[in-house]
């Protein structure tokens, strides 16, 4: 097992900068997600540590060893690097068995024929294949192959384990349940391990440290709780999954709390400043808020520091129904729970109704846009 | 063309069967009932095995099965190694030309036999040819290089299929994951162990169905043999039964059809067993998503690459080209003072060359037409017929494999003088036209279903379901959608039917000659420069055939543009074409070669 550092790694094919200035530390024993867009690189990232591209500049290392250094000329090649990698597409040989398959890495390690056998039993009866070890790949189902490659991976123990979007040849249910295996796999064998993946519940479940990619760049690394809760940037925040983005102005920054005023709205609101920098009085500033965290209440009742707002369309979602509101110059995205039971009554189009947010739920995610008399507040 | 649904009803289905049955089936027939007849094609005589026994006595069979076999083995080897380098080059490799190759390997494929065979056995002449006068100007011996013999066949034969094992290389070599390499590599295995364990063993199938088709071809050349062989005293299988036919007197018609018969029955069980040890072995087809066959970057080694197709390039295409039209031009061969064109002119004169000329434009237009038409036909009713329907009609289209050049040749002899309602075509252009669109059937089919592959079923379904009835569907349609590559097989083929020697030179009568026999006989006479100047006029023709479909594609590409930005809704009426139906000719072959699901797959075995 092996720490990973990763540093000023860039990576160009002609024009395109996929990778840009890198830097990245993975610790022992950690599983580290790259998430991410397509083309945000984070696939690129992951060749590169595997060997499989060359970066044009910066460095990685693997424990103590150097495994590339653009600076140095140094290039060790994928073989050398004694990883196990996961593609998306199995990439399992059609002419061997699910035996031949697993037992390559070992026999590529020059390892003690007289092992051999053991070992790959072991790789396969830890992906529940062990019966199947003599068929076909070729006659497996597709979530029969996806855990063979594993056991490939798995099977000559190598320091780092490398995953390129795994699961998303699977179909959803499938997905669900090799999420959870993967999970448990990784906590009994405890390599350090890097994911590729553009599915954020894939990364939120299975990841120590999330590393959130954009155009070749990390936007933010931290642990899911983190990421989830409070994204550093707007990029983050839409990608994670919050739905409304409001723009608003600081009004009070006293004991830790911010007092923003959002545009349109009738009264301030207190937010929580996600983890970039804090803003000060009269900074323009973008709010980020989960559809889940507004509650609707009829206007009648609605506290003070309610929003009031017109539904312009339902969605039914089975457990949950999704209203969209007109609220000012925003229009806001609201999922409550479907109502069961004597619960309250649904809204409908053209209900006015209160929209309260819950207390923490308003993030600053960044900076607005510049507003010609932000200057004169500050 | 009835309506498909009653085509594929009983009467429609007969008389197809009964059509491919007449062309392809009833000639190899011919052969084995001419093998057991005492007298030559459609005289009077006894059953009998005088044929085997003389063949089979005769000791010149045993060298020529001997020297055939050899240069089977060596072709297979050669040119199955030469489309491996090729085809992994252009599938693996970032060298530089390799963008060149499949359009090099188009020419090849196209240029006919006769033209290797007669440009390489001048180019090899020592003192006069190109090379050795290259090699005497620089101070080397002028006799250096002597293109003949066994190894001069061997060089030449592979220089012109190898071709032929690229196309069907390259489809499998393309369609393999680079995930799969890589995914050695991770494992610990180096760029060696994962050539011999990975690539080797997945594309093992398809380069040992390569091997196969070019043994064959090997096994039953004719045209190089006859011209660089036989010279020099290299006589194999196709060149004996020929010897059989046209040195013994009598024709000993019975020998022959013995020799021609073992060489059916070779093919025939080659086959088989090829579709035995490599059908079920199945390797290419599997890859999941995300596979992309992406080339290496192979560093330094890029120039070895590059190099080596130039090389090819030159020594296939360039010097032959060169060779051919400087000896056009030479009062005699190897002569370079008083350069003229006073060849042409002697050759234009002649009364019997004219003819011949005319002859073969007329066989090389209609005869491609047809085995394109007929390849169409069977193509679109394949499409829609029951498996056994379509297993038929492809296994019959490729039978003129078995039966291949010289013996199909021999074949038509036997149908025409014995089949009763057949035997006044006997003598008549007919006949020569009827063998030379068996035999480019099988390179004309290539080309159509692999277009045909290319369109969607939904394309038809629609039409079908918005009124159009099969017929329509399969003319305004399918046809429509592949015309342009029909058009490039039209002028592929008929580039093959000018040049083809092995089928006119047993059906023609000097007043039907073609100018590939006349080409040959010109040669064989010493008259080098006259052959060489007759075929520089078949080659120019070639040239032009291609030319005029490369303005064609363009001027219809640049149309269709225009159309798209003045008159959307023509433009929108337009056949929406899938992706590659805008490429230029060459392409397109190319483009049909990439799909496997092509008839060739009855040979190759990747269904």
């Amino acid at each position: 097992m092996a720490a990973v550092t990763i540093r000023g790694l860039t990576k160009r094919y002609g024009d395109v900068t996929v990778v840009d200035e890198l830097d990245l530390d993975i610790a022992d024993g950690e599983f580290l997600t790259l998430l991410g867009p397509s083309g945000c690189g984070k696939t690129t990232t992951l060749r590169c540590v595997a060997g499989l591209e060359r970066p044009d500049s910066g460095e990685i290392r693997i424990g103590r060893r150097v495994m590339v250094s653009a600076a140095g000329g140094q290039f060790v090649p994928p073989e050398k690097r004694d990883a196990g990698m996961v593609f998306q597409s199995y990439a399992l040989w059609p002419h061997m068995t699910v035996r031949g398959n697993v037992a390559y890495p070992l026999r590529m390690r020059r390892r003690p024929r007289s092992q051999i056998p053991g070992l790959v039993h072991e790789a396969l009866s830890m992906v529940g294949l062990d019966h199947l070890a003599d068929r076909s790949v070729s006659a497996l189902s597709g979530g029969q192959q996806q855990r063979v490659a594993l056991a490939r991976a798995l099977v000559a123990r190598p320091s780092l384990l490398l995953f390129d979007e795994p699961l998303s040849n699977l179909d959803a249910k499938l997905r669900t349940s090799m999420r959870a295996e993967l999970h448990s796999l990784h906590k009994r064998v405890g390599t350090t391990s890097i994911y590729v993946t553009h599915d954020q519940i894939e990364a939120l479940t299975l990841s120590d440290r999330i590393v959130v990619m954009h155009d070749g760049r990390i936007h933010q690394v931290g642990t899911p709780e983190e990421i989830y809760a409070q994204p550093a940037d707007q990029f983050v925040a839409d990608f994670i999954g919050f739905e409304n983005f409001v723009c608003a102005t600081v009004v009070d920054t006293a004991d830790g709390s911010i007092v923003v005023q959002v545009d349109g709205f009738p009264n301030v609101l207190v937010a929580r400043g996600g983890s970039g920098a804090r803003p000060r009085n009269g900074d323009r500033v973008t709010l980020a808020v989960r559809a889940n965290t507004i509650t609707l209440l009829p206007p009648a009742n609605g506290p003070t520091h309610g929003i009031p707002a017109e539904v312009v369309a339902v969605a039914y979602l089975g457990d949950q129904v999704e209203y969209l509101l007109d609220a000012g110059p925003h229009a806001l995205k609201v999922r409550m729970a479907t109502p069961t039971g004597h619960a309250p009554p649904r809204w409908s189009e053209g209900d006015r109704v209160t929209a309260v947010m819950q207390r923490e739920s308003l993030i600053v995610v960044g900076s607005a846009a510049p507003v010609p008399f932000a200057p004169a507040l500050s | 063309m009835p309506s498909l649904t009653r085509l594929r009803g009983r009467a429609g289905t007969a008389a197809l069967l009964a059509f491919v049955g007449l062309l392809y089936v009833l000639p190899i027939l011919m052969i084995v009932y001419g093998a057991f007849r005492t007298a030559a094609p459609g005289l009077p005589g006894e059953w009998s095995a005088d044929g085997f026994l003389q063949a089979f006595s005769d000791p010149r069979t045993y060298s020529t099965l001997g020297n055939s076999l050899w240069l089977a083995v060596a072709t297979g080897i050669g040119a199955t190694a030469l489309a491996v380098v090729f085809a992994w080059i252009v599938s693996r490799t970032d060298a530089g030309l390799r963008r060149m190759v499949t359009p090099l390997m188009v020419v090849v494929l196209a240029m006919p036999p006769l033209f290797f065979s007669l440009s390489w056995s001048l180019l090899g002449t020592p003192k006069f040819g190109l090379i050795n006068q290259l090699l005497g100007a620089i101070g080397l011996p002028d006799t250096l290089l002597s293109v003949g013999g066994r190894w001069g066949t061997w060089f030449v034969l592979c220089l012109k299929i190898c071709g032929l094992g690229y196309f069907i290389l390259i489809g499998p070599f393309l369609a393999m994951d680079r995930r799969l390499e890589e995914a050695s590599l991770i494992a610990g295995g180096g760029r060696l162990p994962t050539f011999l364990r990975i690539n080797v063993p997945m594309m093992a199938p398809a380069v040992l169905g390569a091997f196969i088709i070019n043994f064959i071809i090997g096994l039953i050349a004719f045209d190089v043999p006859l011209i660089i062989g036989r010279p020099s005293g290299f006589q194999v299988f196709a060149t004996q039964i020929y010897a059989f036919v046209t040195n013994d007197t009598p024709p000993n018609y019975a020998a022959a059809s013995a020799l021609a018969m073992v060489f059916i029955l070779a093919v025939v069980i080659l086959v088989a067993i090829k579709r035995r040890l490599l059908d079920r072995r199945q390797f290419t087809t599997l890859s999941g998503k995300g596979a992309r066959p992406e080339p290496w970057d192979i560093g330094r080694w890029r120039w070895l690459c590059n190099g080596f197709i130039l090389a090819y390039a030159v020594l296939a295409v360039v010097l032959p080209c060169v060779q051919i039209v400087l000896g056009s031009l030479q009062p005699l061969f190897g002569v370079h003072r008083g350069y003229s064109l006073d060849n042409y002119r002697s050759l234009l004169a002649d009364p019997t060359v004219v003819p011949a000329l005319w002859n073969t434009a007329q066989l090389a237009f209609f005869g491609g037409l047809l085995a394109v038409a007929i390849s169409l036909l069977l193509g679109v009713v394949g499409r829609h017929a029951s498996v056994g329907l379509r297993r038929t009609l492809e296994l019959s289209t490729w039978l003129p494999w078995a039966a291949h050049g010289i013996i199909l040749g021999l074949a038509l002899v036997w149908a025409f003088l014995t089949v009763p309602f057949l035997r006044p075509l006997f003598g008549t252009v007919w006949i020569v036209l009827i063998g030379l669109v068996i035999a480019s059937t099988p390179l004309a089919s290539r080309a159509t279903d692999a277009a045909l592959a290319q369109v969607g079923r939904e394309l038809e379904e629609s039409a079908r379901v918005s009124g159009a009835s099969a017929l329509r569907t399969g003319i305004g349609i399918v046809t429509r959608l592949i015309l342009p590559a029909c058009l490039a097989a039209w002028v592929i083929t008929a580039i093959q039917i000018a040049g083809n020697l092995e089928v006119p030179i047993l059906l023609s009568l000097p007043t039907n000659e073609t100018v590939a026999v006349m080409v040959y006989q010109l040669n064989a006479r010493g008259e080098t420069v006259q052959a060489a100047a007759l075929f520089c006029l078949v080659l120019g023709a070639a040239a032009l055939g291609a030319l005029l479909l490369a303005t064609g594609s363009a001027l219809r590409r640049r149309w269709r543009r225009r159309g798209r930005g003045s008159a959307p809704p023509a433009a929108a009426a337009a056949p929406v074409s899938p992706a590659g139906f805008d490429l230029p000719a060459p392409e397109l072959v190319a483009a049909a070669t990439r799909n496997s699901k092509s008839r060739t797959d009855l040979l190759l075995g990747e269904e």
